[in-house]
């Protein structure tokens, strides 16, 4: 095979800058470089995998092709002091371009709409979320410390201020690090980076080399922070949402989407009783959710977070973005299956006092007639409340309590049955 | 579709026909057939790989890899194998018949060797 030249030394890492210089085995430099990728792949666990051991066999192999050559000293692009490793490494590129070219070529365009559908509506469920959670989180299942700790996360991103304030700059070729000082020092905070994006912005390429920088160049003219970073990301190649930027009181702190999820993820129950008792199976209710709310990142598919149903809650441990979307397609399940207010199982019980219009009063004779009717209620309609009807001699009226369509079939009764004889339909 | 990316592909699917194949050894085979002329950079091979398996142009599976086959308690390696399915073969036939009505077109333009 022929050597292909090596891509350019600042595109590749080996290492975070601030590591000892502690030689690593070949084995350790290709796993650190792999982890980045990984990370930054933002696909289902599964497919991370796959497409990791699969990148792991090739490295090994051109380790060993390249090591039983021996060192190419024909070829001037290779340094004389490069190592297989290094070498080999080199060759598959930068790690966020990779990333972004394995991300586009996994995605179907089948795929590409139903991730483009749940980015909607997790985005309009936002508001949603902010003004339920509390509510709903009151009634949750016991938390762990975990979910506790990232519930705490999750309120101080509440802050919109600051997220929103507008960010100016331009940026030919900059460290990436810098440039995001320069963000947060215009909001007045201190700056932190995730661990990977930490490892992708600034690494050596070997044992005492320099450290190399990752660069970006890009126009920001007074944009919302988030939009700014988000700018920022997509000038790096990464993709659209992937670089964010959360809010910690002192200090941004910068990541990529995947890790950020996982920090953030936190435990809530999702209360189903109204859609099981419209009708709906715990089944479907699962189904529509790891169907519609971001399916690739549910355990259930090959992704990192957890959705069960547990009699009638939904326990779901997902980050805030998540949270919202499940909340908000439930919302959409419960508007597109609610009952009119006179459907026959509706549980909108009321009691009403309905005048017998005959002089004579309220019967027993048609009290028992719209019992009866009930009674024919009850099995033509499962699961639908129980009526029940009673005179007050007192008033002259019966007392009906029951739904809207119960109320209104015993009103039915009581007009037909107690009307004056002379006013039945086809009477002489 | 990119001229470069199409004939990677009809690169790609053909090698597959012939044989079952992983990665590394496609690449390594696509050099030694055209002697030297195409390369295939790891960074432009495995997301093509990716975007085949995903429109299923080929099929994979994959194959415990172990320095020593023996040796029942190592943890090996996976290495990924692709195979041409029916839509891949069809999509190779497309391939190689625009290719040759390419080829015979300039063809007709060229000069005679050595004219």
């Amino acid at each position: 095979m022929p050597q292909p030249t090596p891509e350019p030394a600042h595109a590749h890492g080996l290492r975070i800058q601030d590591q000892p210089e502690s030689p690593r085995s070949p084995e350790d430099q290709i796993d650190a470089w792999l982890d980045v990728l990984v990370r930054l792949l933002d696909l289902p666990a599964d497919e991370r995998e796959g497409l990791r051991d699969e990148l792991a066999a090739h490295l090994h192999e051109r380790v060993r092709d390249l090591t039983l050559a021996g060192t190419d000293s024909t070829n001037p692009n290779t340094a004389p002091h490069t190592d297989p490793v290094t070498r080999a490494i080199a060759e598959l590129g930068d790690q966020a371009e990779l990333a972004r070219a394995l991300r586009n070529a996994r995605h179907t365009p089948r795929r590409r709409r139903t991730l483009m559908l749940a980015g909607l509506i997790g985005t309009s469920a936002a508001a949603l979320l902010i003004s339920t959670a509390a509510l709903v989180q009151s009634s949750a299942a016991p938390r762990t410390p975990n979910a506790v700790a990232a519930a705490a996360v999750a309120a101080d991103t509440d802050e919109p201020g600051v997220l929103e304030m507008p960010i100016t700059g331009t940026y030919e070729k900059a460290r990436v690090s810098e440039v995001l000082r320069d963000v947060a020092a215009q909001v007045g905070r201190d700056v932190r980076f995730s661990r990977n994006l930490s490892e992708h912005l600034s690494m050596v390429l070997e044992p005492g080399g320099e450290p190399v920088h990752k660069k970006v160049t890009a126009a920001l003219k007074s944009m919302p922070l988030e939009e700014a970073v988000n700018r920022l990301g997509i000038a790096m190649r990464y993709d659209e949402g992937l670089l964010q930027v959360r809010d910690r009181g002192d200090h941004l702190f910068f990541g990529f989407r995947p890790e950020l999820d996982e920090m953030e993820a936190f435990l809530m129950t999702h209360d189903l009783a109204p859609l099981l008792d419209l009708g709906l199976a715990s089944s479907e209710i699962h189904g529509v959710l790891t169907q519609f709310v971001e399916p690739d990142e549910w355990r259930y598919n090959g992704g990192t977070f957890a959705i069960e149903i547990v009699r009638e809650k939904a326990l779901v441990e997902a980050p805030p973005r998540m949270q919202a979307g499940v909340e908000e397609t439930l919302a959409v399940l419960e508007a597109s299956f609610a009952r009119q207010p006179d459907d026959p199982r509706s549980r909108e019980i009321d009691l009403e006092h309905v005048v017998a219009p005959a002089r004579g009063g309220a019967s027993p004779q048609t009290r028992e007639t719209i019992e009866r009717i009930f009674d024919g209620l009850a099995a033509a309609y499962p699961g639908a409340p129980t009526p029940a009807v009673a005179i007050d001699y007192d008033t002259h009226s019966y007392m009906v309590y029951g739904n809207l369509h119960q109320r209104n079939l015993a009103k039915q009764v009581i007009e037909r049955f107690d009307a004056e004889p002379a006013t039945i339909p086809g009477t002489p | 579709m990119h001229a470069k990316a199409d004939t990677h592909e009809l690169v790609i699917l053909s090698l597959i026909a012939e044989e079952p194949i992983y990665g590394y050894a496609l690449a390594k085979r696509a050099a030694a057939r055209s002697e030297g002329l195409v390369t295939l950079t790891p960074a432009a091979l495995y997301p093509l790989l990716a975007r085949l398996e995903a429109d299923k142009l080929v099929s994979t599976s994959w194959e415990a890899v172990k320095a020593n086959p023996d040796d029942e308690a190592a943890k090996g390696r996976r290495r990924k194998w692709y195979r041409l399915t029916a839509k891949g073969r069809k999509r190779l036939d497309q391939r190689a018949k625009a290719a040759r009505l390419f080829a015979k077109t300039i063809e007709a333009f060229l000069p005679a060797e050595g004219a």
